[in-house]
């Protein structure tokens, strides 16, 4: 199974598309790449085993999860080359540029964060994504997902975990963009071909669009025309202003049909289609071949069974 | 060629379980590999104290430490091919160091003081455990190779005994090459067999 852990709610879902939707009381998930995440741990691996429970079928329950972290749990950004060397200066730098900001000291300081990278591009032009947490920071959700009986498989951050299918997809346009959107920060990734050539993260005021916008633009800066995907919460609001700012929008996805879902689910909350594309994402890189989303979650009912 | 790699992985690496299996066939490996060194420097060891160049220059009532240190002859002379027959049964693993020290120790005590034994080759026995030895010994007189073979004879461990050849040498000794069967330890006392001169 696949869940994604979030500041207002916990989304788990099977490969057959059976999934839920857990919301969560106030100020029980705050992200941070530097501080403990949750405030009650034992309570998010209480949701995460009634989410096994109640997404079980014949009996059988999962034993092992793809994890989605929050975004702002992580720091990430954009380097170049993917040689051994490259690898260990993006690391420091996105260490060091954690570290400044939580006022850590720096002897042994890489040991302290968890690191991932994704190189892409061809073997002559690379680039490479970076993202580093501290490890208690993974840790504490790792050990909230093995509380509740499964073992993490993967664990990653929500928009970074669609990024390799997004550069896979076949594309006519050598300049795209993506553009993920939160209700309380965006993430910008620009590409030439399956290279990634621009990433950005950047908060916002609530559903704000012009922040994304205003990111999009400085990308445009450089004179290549790219179509712009814009995919979440406020999705048609910053699709409509991209459009009237004469920029290609080559397609927009709502929370409101974005994950193919009939109606808001229960808490009136829709199912961001970066959530959904995040959790299929993780299940396929684990071997798993995902079902679309089935119309309605699992009831509540199962989730009190 | 462009590739897109499977993304960021931030989780506690896990080795899959391939990579587990191969790396516990490599540590059996190298486990196999020191062992198999173990053998072979206990090999090398049984080579220097089988040696003839060691037998040949020192009686055996010498320090058996000074014995074991002297090298096995190497060239192409019989000693080397002793010491070649002796090597394969070791690395086949027919025998071990406590078997043939035990044979030698048989050996060495059954000869009188004037007899000086030239040359030793052993092997394993017709039943597990045994061994059998093909011993050369020179003595100024006959009575003293008589005398060697009845000590040989007369002991628990001993099983048979049987001469091959006798001789007398260009510098006036009394030359004998004879077989010697020395049961394992646990049936010396009750499997001996009578001596066969």
């Amino acid at each position: 199974m696949a869940v994604a852990l979030g500041r207002r709610a916990l989304v788990a879902r099977t490969a057959g598309g059976r999934w839920l939707r857990t919301p969560f009381p106030a100020t029980f998930l705050n992200p941070s790449p530097t501080e403990p995440n949750l405030a009650a741990p034992a309570e998010a691996a209480r949701f995460l085993l009634e989410a096994r429970d109640a997404l079980a079928t014949g009996g059988r329950r999962f034993d092992r999860a793809v994890v989605a972290l929050p975004d702002r749990a992580v720091h990430a950004s954009l380097g170049t080359g993917s040689a051994a060397g490259d690898l260990r200066r993006l690391r420091s730098g996105l260490v060091a540029a954690l570290s400044a900001g939580s006022g850590t000291p720096d002897p042994g300081l890489d040991r302290r964060f968890r690191f991932g990278a994704m190189p892409t591009g061809s073997r002559r032009v690379r680039s490479v994504l970076g993202a580093v947490s501290a490890a208690a920071v993974v840790s504490q959700y790792e050990a909230a997902v093995e509380a509740a009986g499964l073992r993490p498989r993967w664990v990653d951050a929500m928009s970074l975990a669609i990024l390799p299918e997004w550069l896979a997809a076949p594309s006519t346009a050598g300049h795209r963009a993506l553009l993920l959107m939160h209700r309380r920060h965006f993430v910008l990734a620009a590409a030439e071909g399956v290279r990634l050539t621009g990433f950005r993260m950047r908060l916002r005021a609530r559903l704000d669009p012009k922040p994304p916008v205003l990111a999009v633009r400085r990308l445009g800066a450089d004179g290549a025309r790219r179509p712009v995907a814009v995919w979440g919460e406020g999705a048609e609001a910053v699709g409509e202003v991209l459009r009237s700012s004469a920029f290609e929008v080559a397609q927009v996805r709502p929370v409101a049909d974005g994950a193919g879902l009939s109606s808001p689910v229960a808490d009136g909350a829709g199912l961001s289609p970066v959530t959904d594309a995040a959790l299929t994402a993780l299940l396929r890189r684990v071997g798993a071949r995902p079902a679309p989303l089935a119309a309605a979650p699992v009831a509540p009912a199962a989730v009190a069974a | 060629m462009a590739r897109v790699p499977p993304g960021i992985q931030l989780g506690r690496t896990r080795v899959p379980a391939l990579a587990r299996v191969l790396t516990g066939a490599s540590a059996l490996g190298l486990l196999l590999a020191a062992a198999g060194a173990w053998d072979l420097w206990r090999g090398r060891e049984e080579l220097a104290i089988l040696g003839t160049a060691a037998a040949d220059r020192q009686p055996l009532d010498r320090d058996p430490a000074s014995i074991a240190r002297a090298p096995a002859a190497a060239d192409g002379s019989p000693d080397s091919a002793r010491s070649r027959e002796a090597a394969t049964l070791l690395v086949a693993g027919a025998e071990r160091s406590a078997r043939f020290g035990r044979a030698l120790d048989v050996i060495a005590t059954a000869g009188p003081r004037d007899l000086r034994v030239t040359g030793i080759e052993l092997r394993p026995g017709g039943e597990a455990g045994d061994v059998e030895a093909s011993v050369a010994a020179e003595a100024p007189t006959s009575a003293g190779i008589a005398e060697f073979l009845a000590s040989l004879a007369g002991m628990d461990a001993v099983r048979s005994t049987g001469e091959i050849q006798e001789a007398r040498t260009s510098a006036g000794l009394m030359s004998v090459r004879v077989t010697v069967r020395l049961a394992s330890e646990g049936r010396s006392s009750s499997g001996r067999a009578s001596g066969e001169r």
